[in-house]
C-alpha cells in the first residue's frame, strides 16, 4: 500500500513554480529521503501533505485519505516537524505533550517520549522560552511520536542538532522503521540520508530528478572511482583496455585512472603492480555527496552543492 | 468538535494567562477605573449612578481597547511565529481554533473586566455610602458585552491577517474608524443619510437617526446604555433603540469572526 502518494502535484506562487507536477509513491514501512538544495520545493511539498498549504493542482493522498479533503483523518495518523515550527515559549516540554496526546486521543507518557528523545528530566518543566536549539527539536520530536503514528514526516529533522543529536536522530528514524513506521524525511545534508534510507528521491527545481535506492542510485549514474598509484617508475602501460576504464593520467610518480565501473578498480591496481613498485594506492569511491551534485546540477544548474545552513 | 474547541480554548488561556497581557489589561484597566472613581467623586456628583453616566462616554473609547488588545494576535501572532503549525499538526479543526480562541480571549475580557469593576465598586461604595446594584450589574453586563464583541472582531480580524503587522493595522483601523470617528463623527453620517433622504423625499425620524448611529459597535454601546440606567420602557427617550444597540454588537461579534474564518479555512498556512 502506499503511505503517500501525490498526482500531479503542482504549486505555483504567481510565475514561480514551487512544485512541478510530483508524482511521488512511498511505500509502506520504508525510510524515504527526501533529498534536494534548499529551494528545491521539498518543504512545498511537505506542507500540501500536511493541509498547510492547498495545490494548484494535482492530488495528494496520504495513509489513503486525501490531504485537502480529509486533513483531520491524515493529521491523527501522522507525526510532523514541519519547516518553520515552532513551540510556545510560555509552556513547559509536559504541556505541550499533554495538549498533542489529548488532541490526538492517544494514552502516552510524556516522560516516555522525552525520554526517547533525549530531553532531559529537569528541563521538561521548565518554560520551553529558556530552551535551546536543540533542546526544542528534541521536545518536538517528542510531539511528533505522540499517538504511535504510521508516518513520520520530518522537514530537516537534524537541523539546529549537533552532530551527537543528529546521530541521535538516525537512531529514532532506525527504531521507527523496525517498528513498522513509514518514515519520509527532507533533508540537505546528505550522511543522514545515507544512512539510514531505503529509498531516496531528488527534489531539483520543483520536480523530482530521480528516485532510487541508494546503491541503484550509484549503479544508474555509473558514477566514478579514481585510483591514485605512487609509482617508482612510470610503466608505459596501457590500461584502457580494461572495461571501465576511462581516464588515465600521470606524471610526478602519480598515477591517476578514474573508472566508471567499480569492477575495473582491482585489475588496474594489479596490472600496475606486475609491470613496477607501487608504493601507494588510495581509492576515491563517489560519496553521495557527489551524486547528488551529478543529479542536482544536471541540465546546466551552475551549483549544485547545497549551502551548508537551512533557511 | 466541542471537546476539541475547548481543548484549543484551555491551552490558549494557559499561555495568555502566562503572557504580560492579561495582566496589563487588568492592570490598566483597574487603575483607570479608580481614577474614574476618584476624579468622579471630587466633583459634584453625588451617587455612583451618577458617576456611571458619567464615565459612559469614557469606557466607549477604553473598552474596545481592552477587547482589541486582548484579541488582535490570537491567530496572526501564531502564523508569524509558527506555532500555528504545531496547532494545526494535530488533528483540530481550523473551525475549532478560531472558536477556541474566541472563548479564551473572551475569557481573557471577563476576567480582567471583572477584577476593574471589583475594584470600582469597592471605591464606590466607599465613597458614596451606596451603591444601586441593579444600574451596577446592567452597566457592568453591557459594558461586557461591548468589550467582548470587540474582542471577537478582533480575533476575526486575526484569523483574516497573515502577519502581525497586518493583525495590528486592521485592529487598528477597526478601533479609529469603528470607536474615536464614529463617536466624534457618526453625527455628519446622519446628516449624509438625512441629505440621501432628502433628495428621495424621505424624512429621517429621530428614532431612525438612533439606528444609524448605532450600526457601529460604540454607537451601539452608547444606545443600549440606555437599558442600564433607564429600565422601564416608560423612563426612556423615545427614540431610544437599546435593543437594536444590544443586537448590533452580537452582529458585529458574529458576522467578522465569520468573515475571519472563512478567509481562514483555506488560508496557507506555509
Amino acid at each position: 500500500m502506499a503511505v503517500i502518494e501525490t498526482s500531479d502535484l503542482t504549486k505555483r506562487y504567481g510565475d514561480v513554480v514551487a512544485l512541478d507536477s510530483l508524482d511521488l509513491t512511498v511505500r509502506e514501512g520504508e525510510v524515504f529521503g527526501f533529498l534536494g538544495p534548499n529551494g528545491a520545493g521539498k518543504s512545498t511539498a511537505i506542507n500540501v501533505l500536511l493541509g498547510l498549504l492547498t495545490p494548484t493542482s494535482g492530488s495528494a493522498r496520504v495513509l489513503g485519505h486525501d490531504v485537502q479533503s480529509e486533513s483531520r483523518a491524515v493529521r491523527r495518523r501522522i507525526g510532523i516537524l514541519p519547516e518553520g515550527y515552532s513551540t510556545y515559549d510560555r509552556l513547559t516540554a509536559r504541556e505541550h505533550l499533554d495538549y498533542a496526546i489529548a488532541a490526538k486521543a492517544a494514552a502516552d507518557d510524556p516522560d516516555t517520549l522525552l525520554d526517547r528523545t533525549g530531553l532531559s528530566p529537569d528541563a521538561r518543566d521548565r518554560r520551553v522560552g529558556g530552551y535551546s536549539k536543540g533542546m526544542r527539536q528534541r521536545l518536538a520530536l517528542a510531539i511528533a511520536l505522540v499517538g504511535d503514528p504510521d508516518l513520520l514526516i520530518l522537514d530537516e529533522p537534524s537541523s539546529g542538532l549537533d552532530p551527537s543529536g543528529m546521530a541521535d536522530v538516525r537512531e529514532l528514524v532506525r527504531e521507527e522503521a523496525a517498528d513498522g513506521t513509514t518514515v519520509f524525511f527532507s533533508s540537505h545534508l546528505l550522511p543522514a540520508v545515507e544512512a539510514v534510507c531505503d529509498r531516496v528521491g531528488i527534489l531539483r527545481d520543483g520536480r523530482l530528478a530521480t528516485v532510487d535506492t541508494v546503491d541503484g542510485l550509484r549503479e544508474t549514474l555509473r558514477t566514478e572511482s579514481t585510483v591514485t598509484l605512487q609509482v617508482d617508475a612510470e610503466p608505459g602501460l596501457d590500461l584502457a583496455d580494461i572495461p571501465g576504464v576511462s581516464t588515465v593520467t600521470k606524471g610526478d610518480g602519480e598515477l591517476r585512472v578514474t573508472c566508471t565501473d567499480l569492477a575495473a578498480k582491482a585489475p588496474v591496481i594489479s596490472r600496475v603492480a606486475a609491470a613496477t613498485t607501487v608504493r601507494d594506492v588510495t581509492v576515491d569511491d563517489a560519496s553521495l555527496d557527489d551524486l547528488f551534485e551529478t543529479v542536482t546540477a544536471a541540465e546546466g544548474a551552475t551549483d549544485g552543492r547545497p549551502p551548508e545552513v537551512e533557511a | 468538535m466541542t471537546g476539541s474547541v475547548l481543548r484549543v480554548a484551555r491551552h490558549d488561556f494557559l499561555n495568555v494567562r502566562r503572557s504580560r497581557l492579561l495582566w496589563g489589561v487588568v492592570a490598566a484597566y483597574a487603575l483607570f477605573t479608580v481614577l474614574l472613581v476618584i476624579s468622579g467623586a471630587t466633583s459634584d456628583i453625588t451617587s455612583a449612578t451618577q458617576l456611571l453616566v458619567g464615565v459612559t462616554g469614557v469606557t466607549a473609547v477604553v473598552l474596545p481597547v481592552v477587547g482589541i488588545v486582548a484579541g488582535y494576535l490570537a491567530i496572526a501572532g501564531e502564523r508569524e511565529d509558527g506555532t500555528i503549525t504545531y496547532r494545526l499538526g494535530l488533528p483540530d479543526s481550523r473551525l475549532a481554533v478560531v472558536a477556541g480562541k474566541l472563548l479564551s480571549r473572551g475569557a481573557t475580557v471577563v476576567l480582567g473586566l471583572g477584577a476593574g469593576f471589583a475594584v470600582a465598586l469597592g471605591l464606590a461604595v466607599a465613597m458614596f455610602g451606596s451603591v444601586d446594584t441593579g444600574v451596577f450589574a446592567r452597566f457592568v453586563a453591557i459594558s461586557t458585552v461591548f468589550a467582548l464583541a470587540n474582542a471577537a472582531v478582533a480575533v476575526g480580524l486575526s484569523a483574516l491577517a497573515s502577519s502581525r503587522a497586518r493583525a495590528m493595522t486592521l485592529a487598528g483601523g477597526f478601533y479609529v474608524v469603528g470607536d474615536v470617528l464614529w463617536l466624534v463623527g457618526s453625527g455628519y453620517v446622519v446628516d449624509a443619510v438625512e441629505a440621501v433622504g432628502g433628495v428621495v423625499g424621505v424624512t429621517v425620524s429621530a428614532r431612525e437617526a438612533a439606528l444609524v448611529t448605532a450600526l457601529s459597535p460604540v454607537g451601539a454601546y452608547l444606545e443600549a446604555m440606555e437599558l442600564a440606567f433607564a429600565p422601564a420602557e416608560a423612563a426612556r427617550a423615545g427614540d431610544a433603540v437599546p435593543w437594536f444597540g444590544v443586537g448590533m454588537l452580537l452582529v458585529w461579534a458574529v458576522a467578522v469572526p465569520a468573515i475571519g474564518y472563512w478567509r481562514f479555512r483555506t488560508a496557507e498556512l506555509a
